[in-house]
């Protein structure tokens, strides 16, 4: 007769080895690995995004980044356990608001769009009508701070700044996501 | 960088051509149909000079041959013949011919190599890898893919002279102050920008039109420039990036030959549908899902390149005032540059001379 032991200790080892790859574990440490190298990448400018134009330093009454670029709205990102598995980014249920801000004027201004429009409108840019009566109140908006676009402008555009996505392939691309990975199964299969 | 050859086709004895809207790439195929072994077709055209590009490029159609076990069409270039083999699948076969070596040329003749059959050219043209319009042609092959039907029509109230800057419509309904319209009264058509809903225009009438005149609101597709985008509504083609990392060579063959080119970069390309009702924004994305979406084809510098989604999103209207927007997000890499051409060695020469002859 042939006796193999620790059999049963294997069995278990990999029973538990597939639980927690099954979990959400390794995830969510994907997800927080993500949002935090996705602040670096975006700051240092290695998204690729482009800049503000004039008109957005002449409002903000200082030069600055553009707000895709602002530790306000990449702190905001939410990592959340879903039923496919864990995402990370701004989420449709999330009301949460950036806080006031002073501009060039002394003006506080508070935002009445979620951290979750914001990042939208970043993402994919957006057109605002300077024409009619809707386009009259951007149009004197916009004067307050000496700013006239031509009499012929029709729209005020604000380019894309797909953040999120240029942040994450920077991040893939650069192999972090896998380095989290390799760094859980070596202290998994250091606890087996 | 792609430039279209309109040649003027000619029949020879036992072969004719005709223009062919049935089966084509582009829209409009050239049909040539063979009823005698070595029946010929010529492509008449003003000289271009082959010098100055990297490739002549075209398409050919001839279906599947179950007999024929040899070569089945001869294109002959600046006297050189090139043997096309018969096809093993029932598919557009893109053909690359060397053009770098080669001097001006007036003519392609296209000879059949067996007795009885028919074959479709599109897309003839020659190409070359240029830097400054290696992007934007990325951009122009979008819109030329991209026909999306606002589906308002509405009619003129009252007649309206060429010269005229303002012209009044008989219902204002999803028209925007900077619609785009196309007027028509089966006689002339012209494209005009509103200025307002009220129906003032950007630029004059170029013709007169009586009234009951169709109007039809048009989505046109443009490229964004700095300033913008006007029309509303609007599908916009964006060139937002170009990736400076992951470069790949790649073998290109060619007939006769082949190169290696070296791709630079995916280029970010944003299609997107922008209008001020969330209604018609929705509607056109439909359109733009069914016919274009996750996967479709685009002809870039000649080639036919399918393209594939990389993930889309929707922005809705929000206290910023903003027109609600559906996105788009594809990856394509514009045409290669070539680093070498590779031509088959056919003859060896040796002199063999008895050891220690100096």
């Amino acid at each position: 007769m042939i006796v193999i032991e620790g059999l049963e200790d294997l069995a278990k080892s990999l029973t538990s080895l597939k639980r927690s790859m099954r979990g959400d574990d390794l995830g969510k440490l994907r997800g927080r690995r993500f949002s935090r190298d996705a602040k670096i990448i975006v700051a240092t400018g290695q998204a690729s995004l482009p800049p503000n134009k004039t008109s957005t330093v002449k409002i903000q009454g200082r030069p600055h980044a553009p707000m895709a670029w602002h530790g306000r709205l990449l702190e905001a990102m939410k990592v959340r356990v879903m039923d496919g598995g864990v995402e990370v980014g701004y989420f449709g249920d999330d009301n949460s608001k950036p806080g006031p801000s002073i501009l060039s004027d002394g003006k506080v201004s508070q935002s009445k769009l979620t951290f979750t429009e914001i990042a939208t409108m970043q993402s994919t840019g957006y057109r605002v009508p300077l024409t009619g009566s809707k386009g009259a109140r951007v149009r004197g908006f916009l004067a307050a701070y000496g700013i006239f676009p031509k009499k012929s402008k029709t729209f005020l555009t604000i380019r894309a700044r797909p953040f999120l996505a240029n942040s994450a392939e920077v991040h893939e691309t650069r192999g972090n996501d896998l380095e989290v990975a390799k760094a859980f199964m070596t202290r998994l299969l250091e606890t087996l | 960088m792609f430039a279209a050859i309109s040649p003027t086709w000619s029949a020879g004895t036992g072969a004719s051509q005709a223009a062919n809207t049935d089966w084509s790439l582009s829209g409009t195929s050239r049909r040539l149909d063979f009823t005698v072994l070595n029946a010929q077709v010529t492509a008449t055209f003003s000289s271009v000079n082959l010098a100055l590009w990297e490739e002549l490029t075209l398409y050919v159609y001839v279906s599947r041959r179950l007999t024929s076990l040899t070569e089945v069409l001869r294109i002959t270039v600046d006297g050189e013949d090139f043997d096309l083999p018969r096809q093993t699948r029932d598919t557009w076969q893109h053909i690359l011919i060397n053009a770098a070596d080669r001097g001006a040329v007036t003519t392609i003749v296209f000879k059949s190599l067996l007795d009885e059959q028919t074959a479709f050219i599109d897309l003839l043209g020659v190409r070359k890898y240029d830097p400054e319009t290696a992007d934007s042609d990325i951009a122009d092959a979008f819109k030329a893919a991209i026909d999306l039907d606002y589906g308002v029509t509405t009619t003129l109230a009252a007649a309206a002279s060429a010269g005229d800057t303002s012209i009044s419509l008989t219902s204002d309904a999803y028209v925007f102050n900077t619609s785009r319209l196309r007027i028509t009264d089966g006689v002339h058509t012209e494209d005009v920008d509103l200025l307002t809903t009220a129906g003032d225009l950007k630029n004059a009438l170029a013709y007169s039109y009586a009234s009951g005149s169709t109007v039809t609101v048009i989505c046109p597709v443009e490229t964004e420039s700095r300033d913008g985008i006007e029309p509303d509504p609007v599908c916009g083609v964006n060139v937002m990036q170009v990736t400076t990392e992951g470069f790949s060579r790649r073998p290109i063959d060619l007939v006769g030959s082949s190169k290696i080119k070296r791709f630079l970069g995916e280029a970010t390309i944003q299609v997107y549908v922008d209008c001020q009702s969330k209604l018609k924004t929705l509607s056109l994305s439909r359109q733009y899902q069914a016919s274009c979406g996750d996967k479709f084809s685009i002809i870039l510098d000649g080639e036919v390149f399918d393209v594939y989604l990389d993930y889309d999103q929707f922005l809705d209207r929000t206290d910023a005032g903003n027109n609600p927007r559906m996105s788009w997000f594809y990856k394509v890499e514009p045409s290669p540059f070539t680093m070498e051409t590779l031509v088959p060695v056919t003859d060896f020469t040796y002199d063999i001379q008895p050891g220690g002859a100096a």
